[in-house]
């Protein structure tokens, strides 16, 4: 009975790691033409691309497995509305930056809860995304529309 | 999810202590430890599948798989080839699932690179906490082949040893001997249980309001581009990451030991201020003493130790430490940091014994720690090329001015908190805080903590910077 548990765990484990493994791959289209794409299919105005360090600043990302980005920003503090979009180096895992982006997220609808119910909800319903070797980021009403050309233009 | 957050400090942990406390009396009785046991492992799992539900069935797998070896093993004591061929078998399997998560894409990477192809593998996610939990799983089924503990015949505290919260992400590395009686039999009173608000809220001070402050300034040097920087700044980025992963890590495992004693188990301490540090030898016997305690009982020891001659020693000192190199990261720079640290300590075995024994304290004192943090350009860095521009701009290599207006500001801005940071990292307010124990009442004791916790729920709803540095480990 044991020896079979153990084979059956074996069996398993192979299964999981094809699961897992499955359709990963890393794409050669640069960080511009898929946000061409993204940005064509949401309401920019307000949004503003925002300086070089921002990203370490806001989300803590380190430079280190960052190969290229852009982030768009609403000028104004009360407009919560976000686009990111981070190509990682090839072999570089998501992880690390999807757990800081969304850390922000979460921190940020604390921030907002309570006293701007409109922010709050948008903020609630943040898009984040990994495929390809690109991380998706969107807080925005067309948020939807940005995440189905995201996945188009890859 | 972190210890570090929102829903864990008012809700998770809460409702999980609520749970274990009112399904489990305080009598110590076989029924009570195992509902108290299995609340600890729904918990577990539930805390583990918060931010990667697909992971938990990695986590089954293993349990499943390791509870029924280790009976297996057991069983076959009379039989020891058969014994072996299993314990052989479960670190195959332990092994190979580390080295597919961790390592594949690291080996992809090199493979192609040596035979000049187009590497074009993309590595999966890594599930949080499989260094710490597969050594733990080892530990225990080694532990069981030496006889050294009994198997686990009941597989909810099995599940309850390798998934428990408190140490399952960032350690420290229980090995299971340390812990079977605990697993089967344990209390807790009124005072442990306040001693275990009392290590945790000092660990959350350490991460939200020493790590994240610190940790900041080195993100924002690092931002601006250090290969560019001034000596100062570069030396200042270096010291800022010397503070913020001491402070990250050993709050974190002072967070794990005082969940721990709230359910009454004692964990080793994985930290003993090892910036106090006056040689490297000392420094690895203060960090991270759960994993060189591991890598001592289950790697060095069997390899012989220093029991075998000089030659063999210092080869054995260089394979566990190229192994904990790799234990930490799959990738060069964490190799070199453990082969650096390799050659450093077989440095101080042989050829420096004499001369180290000779050299004053305050000398020895300043030498490990500048070791130390050079050690750590490795460690932090993405690369060996990273780690080598670091360094160039910390000696002036390629020409860097000595100090620019950037270090003055930060010199200016952080010299206060950094001189806090650096007394707390070698004990000052340990030292202190022992010394007026018997002195302090514990009603102001208890405000002090108070205190440090409101501040610390404060910074980190105001805050957006809470990265937690061991995840990737």
């Amino acid at each position: 009975m044991r020896r079979f548990a153990e084979i059956l765990c074996v069996v398993f484990l192979i299964v999981f790691i094809v699961f897992v493994s499955g359709g990963k791959s890393y794409s050669d289209k640069s960080v511009a033409e898929v946000a061409e794409a993204v940005v064509s299919a949401v309401d920019t105005d307000g949004l503003a691309q925002v300086k070089k360090n921002k990203i370490t600043e806001d989300f803590g990302i380190h430079f280190d497995g960052v190969d290229s980005y852009v982030y768009y920003a609403a000028d104004s503090v009360m407009d919560v509305r976000e686009l990111m979009l981070i190509k990682l180096k090839q072999g570089v895992r998501p992880d690390d930056i999807m757990e800081l982006i969304r850390k922000r997220a979460e921190q940020k609808q604390v921030l907002f809860e309570g006293y701007a119910p409109e922010q709050s909800a948008l903020l609630e319903s943040y898009v984040l995304k990994y495929k390809d070797g690109f991380v998706f980021y969107a807080v925005g009403h067309d948020s939807a529309q940005a995440l189905s050309a995201f996945h188009s233009s890859l | 999810m972190v210890f570090s957050s929102a829903v864990f400090l008012f809700v998770f942990l809460p409702l999980t202590l609520l749970f274990y406390y009112l399904l489990g009396s305080r009598r110590n009785s076989d029924k009570d430890m195992a509902a108290k046991n299995l609340i600890l492992c729904i918990a577990s799992l539930i805390f583990y599948a918060w931010g990667e539900p697909v992971y938990i069935v990695l986590m089954l797998i293993s349990i499943v798989f390791n509870y029924n070896i280790g009976m297996d093993i057991e069983d076959s004591a009379e039989k020891p080839k058969k014994a072996k061929a299993l314990l052989v078998f479960s670190l195959i399997f332990n092994l190979a699932m580390l080295g597919f998560f961790k390592y594949a894409g690291f080996f992809a990477e090199n493979i192609a690179a040596l035979f000049g192809f187009e590497n074009r593998y993309e590595p999966v996610a890594l599930p949080i906490g499989i260094s710490f939990y597969t050594f733990q799983i080892i530990s225990y089924v080694v532990d069981v082949y030496r006889k050294d503990a009994k198997a686990q015949r009941k597989i909810i505290p099995f599940a309850c040893y390798i998934s428990m919260f408190p140490q399952l992400i960032a350690g420290p590395i229980v090995q299971y001997s340390d812990i079977e009686k605990q697993l089967g039999s344990r209390t807790v009173t009124p005072e442990k249980f306040y001693d275990g608000i009392i290590y945790f809220i000092r660990g959350l001070g350490k991460k939200v309001l020493f790590a994240n402050t610190v940790g900041a300034v080195y993100s924002g040097i690092l931002a601006d581009g250090v290969g560019s920087a001034s000596v100062v700044t570069a030396w200042l980025g270096i010291l800022c990451y010397t503070l913020q992963i001491y402070f990250d890590f050993s709050g974190y495992s002072d967070m794990a030991v005082g969940l721990g004693k709230m359910f009454g188990f004692e964990f080793v301490r994985n930290f003993n201020f090892p910036y106090k540090a006056t040689s490297i030898t000392d420094f690895w016997r203060r960090w991270h003493i759960s994993l060189s305690s591991w890598f001592r009982d289950y790697v060095y020891i069997p390899l012989g130790g220093n029991r075998k001659g000089t030659a063999r020693t210092v080869i054995n000192i260089l394979i566990v430490w190229s192994l904990t190199g790799l234990w930490h990261g799959a990738d060069w720079n964490f190799i070199v940091w453990g082969m650096f640290y390799g050659v450093l300590l077989i440095a101080e075995k042989y050829p420096l014994r004499k001369l180290l024994e000779k050299t004053p304290t305050c000398l020895k004192y300043i030498g490990t720690m500048i070791t130390v943090m050079i050690g750590w350009v490795f460690f932090s860095s993405s690369s060996l090329s990273e780690a080598f521009t670091f360094i160039s701009s910390l000696f002036a290599f390629s020409g860097n001015p000595l100090i620019d207006s950037q270090a003055k500001y930060l010199l200016s801005e952080n010299a206060f908190s950094l001189v806090i940071m650096i007394l707390g990292a070698v004990g000052v307010f340990d030292y202190v805080s022992a010394r007026e124990e018997g002195r302090l009442r514990k009603t102001v004791k208890s405000a002090m903590y108070l205190c440090i916790f409101v501040l610390c729920v404060v910074y980190l709803i105001s805050d957006t910077y809470n990265p937690f540095l061991y995840f990737r480990f």
